[in-house]
C-alpha cells in the first residue's frame, strides 16, 4: 500500500508505484527478455487441434502483451530520464542491510535443502502419544536456533528452549492432531 | 438459513470461530503480519479438518485480524495490517492525549458495524449477482477473468497501473505452466515432472505474502516501543450512534470496494477516510489527523464492510475480492469445493453457512476484542525477529501440506524471493496471486470461445451482449490506466509511506 503524508491512498499495495528510471529500465529489459523467451517457446508448442484451441495461443498472447507493457515501461523511464528518483515508499525501519538479508537467504536455502536431504527418523510412542523425530524437526530446530542467533542476539538456552518449544508444538499439532504429514 | 445457524452453533464449530477470531485479532496485532499472510499459512491448518470446519476457522480468522489491526496502529503507532493506517493516524493521536483505550473502543464498535454492514450487503446482492452470472458462458467468463487480473493491477499499484497489470501477467505465465487442459500438450515443464501438474498456487500465495514479508522485515530488526498502559476499553456503541451516518457510507464504501477484484481493506478504508474527511462538519473536520473517532469510524467500518463485500464476487463468480479471499478460495478448492456461478446448485445450503459463519464470526470478533487488547500489549514487547523467525517453519508447512511435496516448498521460497525483487522494484505483488488463480479460466475458457466463434460473422459476436459490455469494461480499464500513466509521476501521489504492515 502506499499513501501520502495526509493519509491520501494511492494504491493497494504497499510502496508499489514508480521507481527510478534506470531502476524501470532494468525492470523494463528484464521483462523483454522473460517475456521474448516465453512467446518463442509458446510458438513452438504443438497444436494438435487448429490454432483455436492451440495450446500456444494463451501463452503467446500472454509474452506478447506482457513485452508490449514492458516497452511501455521502458519509454515511460527513458521519459523520465535525468530526474530525480522519488522519496524510498517503505520506512528505513523495515529495510534490512543487505549483508543481513543475504545470511537470511543463505539460511533458509541450507535449511531447505537439509529438509529435503536427511532420511534420518525416530518414531515410537512417549507417554501414550505417537512422536516423530524426522527430518522437519531437526533442521527447523537448527534453523530456528541460528536465525534467533542472527537477529535476536537472546540467550542460548533461551533460544533453545523456544526453537524446541515451538518444532515440538507444530509438529504434534500438525502431525497428531491434524494428522497433516510433514517434510521428512 | 435455520440449519446452517443450527450447524455453526455447534460447539465443536463454536470453539473453532471463536479459536480462529482470536488468533486472527492477535495475528493482525502484530506489526508486520498481514491479514493475507495469516489466511495463506492458515490454508495448510485447513486442509486437515473437515469442509465446514475449514470455512468457519478461515472466515473466523479473516474477521478477527481485519480488526487486529487497529490494536498496534492505535497503541504503538505501527499498523498491524496496512489498512489500518487511516486508524493509526486517528487513534495514536487519541491515545498520546491519554484516550487510546476510547479509540480502540471505537474501532472494536466501528468494525462490528462494518461487518454487519457487509454481511447484510451480501444477503442482499448475491442472489442478483448470481442470477446474472448464469449467463455467463466461455467468452464471459474468459473476459470477467482477464478484468479481475487487470482491475487488480490497476487497483493495487494506483501511482502507475503499468505494474500491476505486468505482476498480473507475471502471474498468468506461472498459472500456464503444466499440462495444457484441452489437448494435454506440455508448456514449460522441460521434462521436470512435478512441474507437469502446473505450479501450485498455495505456495505462490505463501511465498509472496510469507516469506517476501520475512526476507524483508526480519533483517531489519526494528522494534517497536511498547505502551505502559492501554486505559479503559468499552466499545462506545452510544458513541458511534453520533456518527452513525459516516459509518452507514463508509459501510457501503468498504462493502463495493471488497466487491472490485484487488480492491482489497486498504483501499476501502482510505476512501472512506478520504471521502469521510470531505463530508465532515467543519467541527469534525478540524479534529481530521489530530484523532477523530468520526475518522477510525470511517476506517474501521470500512475495512470490515469490505470482508462480506468481497465473498460477493469470490463465491458468485470465483473470483477472489482480494488476496485475502483468495487465499478463502484456495482453502475451499483444496476442500474440494469450487465455487462460481452454480454454487447454489453444486452445494446447496453452502450460502447461508457463510452467511451463518460470518455472523457468528462477527459476534465472537466483539466480545474477543475486548478481551484480548490487554494481552496483544504484553504481545508487542516480543522481539519481532523472534516472531517472524517462529513463521518460518509454518511458511514451510504451509507449502509442503498441500501436495506434500518438498518442490513446492522450493516454489514457494522462490517465490519470496522473487516477491522481495518486485518489491525493491515497486511492483505490487497482489497482482500475480490473482494472475495465477484466474489464468487457467483464462486459458481453457478463452479457446472454447474461439471454437464457439468459428465461422460465424462478427455481428454473433457482438449480439453476445454480456460478453460485448464486459469486453468494454476491459478496454475502459487499459484506458483508464494508460491515462493515468501519462499524466506521470508528478500527477500521481507517490509519495513515502508512514507506516507498515
Amino acid at each position: 500500500m502506499s499513501q501520502s503524508d495526509h493519509g491520501e491512498f494511492a494504491g493497494e499495495d504497499e510502496g508499489a508505484g514508480y521507481a527510478a528510471p534506470s531502476v524501470d529500465m532494468f525492470a523494463a529489459v528484464l521483462l523483454i527478455l522473460l517475456s521474448g523467451w516465453y512467446s518463442w517457446e509458446a510458438w513452438g508448442f504443438r497444436m494438435p487441434g487448429g490454432w483455436r484451441t492451440a495450446p500456444g495461443l494463451v501463452p503467446l498472447f500472454a509474452g506478447l502483451s506482457l513485452m508490449a507493457m514492458a516497452l511501455v515501461l521502458g519509454l515511460t523511464a527513458w521519459r523520465r530520464r535525468g530526474q530525480t528518483a522519488p522519496a524510498p515508499a517503505v520506512d528505513a525501519a523495515t529495510q534490512g542491510d543487505a549483508l543481513r538479508t543475504v545470511m537470511l537467504i543463505g539460511v533458509l536455502f541450507v535449511y531447505l535443502l537439509a529438509m529435503g536431504s536427511i532420511t534420518f527418523g525416530l518414531r515410537g510412542y512417549v507417554g501414550g502419544v505417537y512422536l516423530v523425530v524426522g527430518a522437519f524437526e531437526i533442521t527447523t530446530i537448527l534453523c530456528l536456533s541460528a536465525l534467533m542467533r542472527l537477529f535476536w542476539n537472546g540467550r542460548l538456552w533461551i533460544i533453545a528452549s523456544v526453537a524446541i518449544g515451538w518444532t515440538a508444538f507444530l509438529s504434534v499439532t500438525f502431525r497428531n492432531i491434524f494428522q497433516i504429514s510433514l517434510p521428512g | 438459513m435455520i440449519d446452517a445457524f443450527v450447524q455453526v452453533l455447534s460447539p465443536w464449530l463454536l470453539v473453532l470461530a471463536f479459536g480462529g477470531v482470536s488468533l486472527g485479532i492477535v495475528w493482525g496485532a502484530l506489526p508486520g503480519l498481514s491479514t493475507t499472510m495469516a489466511m495463506a499459512l492458515l490454508i495448510s491448518l485447513s486442509t486437515g479438518m473437515e469442509q465446514s470446519s475449514a470455512i468457519v476457522f478461515m472466515l473466523s480468522v479473516y474477521t478477527g485480524s481485519v480488526f487486529g489491526g487497529a490494536i498496534s496502529a492505535v497503541l504503538i503507532n505501527i499498523p498491524g495490517t496496512p489498512d489500518a493506517v487511516p486508524t493509526m493516524i486517528e487513534g495514536h493521536a487519541l491515545a498520546l492525549k491519554g484516550e487510546g483505550g476510547q479509540a480502540l473502543g471505537m474501532a472494536i464498535a466501528g468494525s462490528f458495524v462494518g461487518n454487519w454492514v457487509g454481511i447484510l450487503l451480501l444477503v442482499a446482492f448475491i442472489p442478483l449477482v448470481l442470477s446474472f452470472a448464469l449467463m455467463f458462458r466461455s467468452w464471459e467468463m474468459a473476459l470477467l477473468a482477464m478484468i479481475g487480473i487487470s482491475i487488480c493491477g490497476s487497483m493495487s499499484c494506483g501511482a502507475m497501473p503499468l505494474k500491476g497489470w505486468i505482476a498480473g501477467w507475471l502471474g498468468i505465465l506461472v498459472a500456464l505452466v503444466g499440462f495444457d487442459p484441452i489437448h494435454a500438450v506440455q508448456r514449460y515443464t522441460f521434462g521436470v515432472p512435478e512441474l507437469m501438474d502446473g505450479v501450485n498456487y498455495v505456495s505462490v500465495l505463501i511465498g509472496l505474502f510469507g516469506m517476501t514479508e520475512i526476507l524483508k522485515v526480519l533483517p531489519s530488526g526494528a522494534q517497536p516501543v511498547v505502551p505502559q498502559a492501554v486505559g479503559r476499553v468499552i466499545p462506545s456503541l452510544r458513541k458511534l450512534a453520533r456518527h452513525s451516518v459516516a459509518a452507514a457510507r463508509s459501510g457501503v464504501i468498504g462493502a463495493v470496494s471488497g466487491a472490485i477484484p484487488g480492491a482489497g481493506a486498504n483501499v476501502a478504508s482510505f476512501l472512506s477516510y478520504d471521502i469521510g474527511r470531505r463530508m465532515a462538519s467543519p467541527e469534525e473536520k478540524a479534529k481530521w489527523g489530530k484523532g477523530s473517532y468520526e475518522a477510525i469510524v470511517c476506517a474501521e467500518v470500512a475495512n470490515n464492510a469490505n470482508i462480506g463485500g468481497s465473498m460477493l464476487p469470490t463465491l458468485t463468480l470465483g473470483i477472489p475480492g482480494n488476496a485475502a479471499a483468495a487465499s478463502l478460495l484456495a482453502a475451499l478448492a483444496l476442500n474440494n469445493i469450487v465455487v462460481g456461478p452454480a454454487i447454489e446448485v453444486d452445494y446447496p445450503g453452502l450460502i447461508y453457512f457463510f452467511y451463518a459463519a460470518l455472523i457468528v464470526a462477527n459476534l465472537l470478533m466483539y466480545v474477543a476484542a475486548i478481551g484480548l487488547i490487554k494481552p496483544c500489549v504484553k504481545l508487542f514487547s516480543l522481539p519481532r525477529s523472534v516472531l517472524l523467525t517462529l513463521i518460518v517453519p509454518i511458511a514451510v508447512i504451509g507449502a509442503y501440506s498441500v501436495r506434500l511435496s518438498m518442490f513446492d516448498v522450493w516454489v514457494m521460497f522462490a517465490s519470496g524471493l522473487i516477491g522481495l525483487g518486485l518489491r525493491a522494484l515497486k511492483f505490487p505483488v497482489a497482482p500475480i496471486v490473482l494472475g495465477v488463480i484466474l489464468a487457467p479460466m483464462v486459458d481453457e475458457n478463452l479457446r472454447r470461445a474461439l471454437l464457439v466463434f468459428e465461422g460465424r460473422a462478427f455481428s454473433f459476436i457482438a449480439q453476445q451482449w454480456v460478453g460485448t459490455v464486459l469486453f468494454i469494461a476491459l478496454v475502459a480499464i487499459f484506458v483508464e490506466g494508460l491515462l493515468r500513466l501519462r499524466r506521470g509521476p508528478a500527477g500521481a501521489a507517490a509519495k513515502p509511506v508512514e507506516g507498515q504492515g
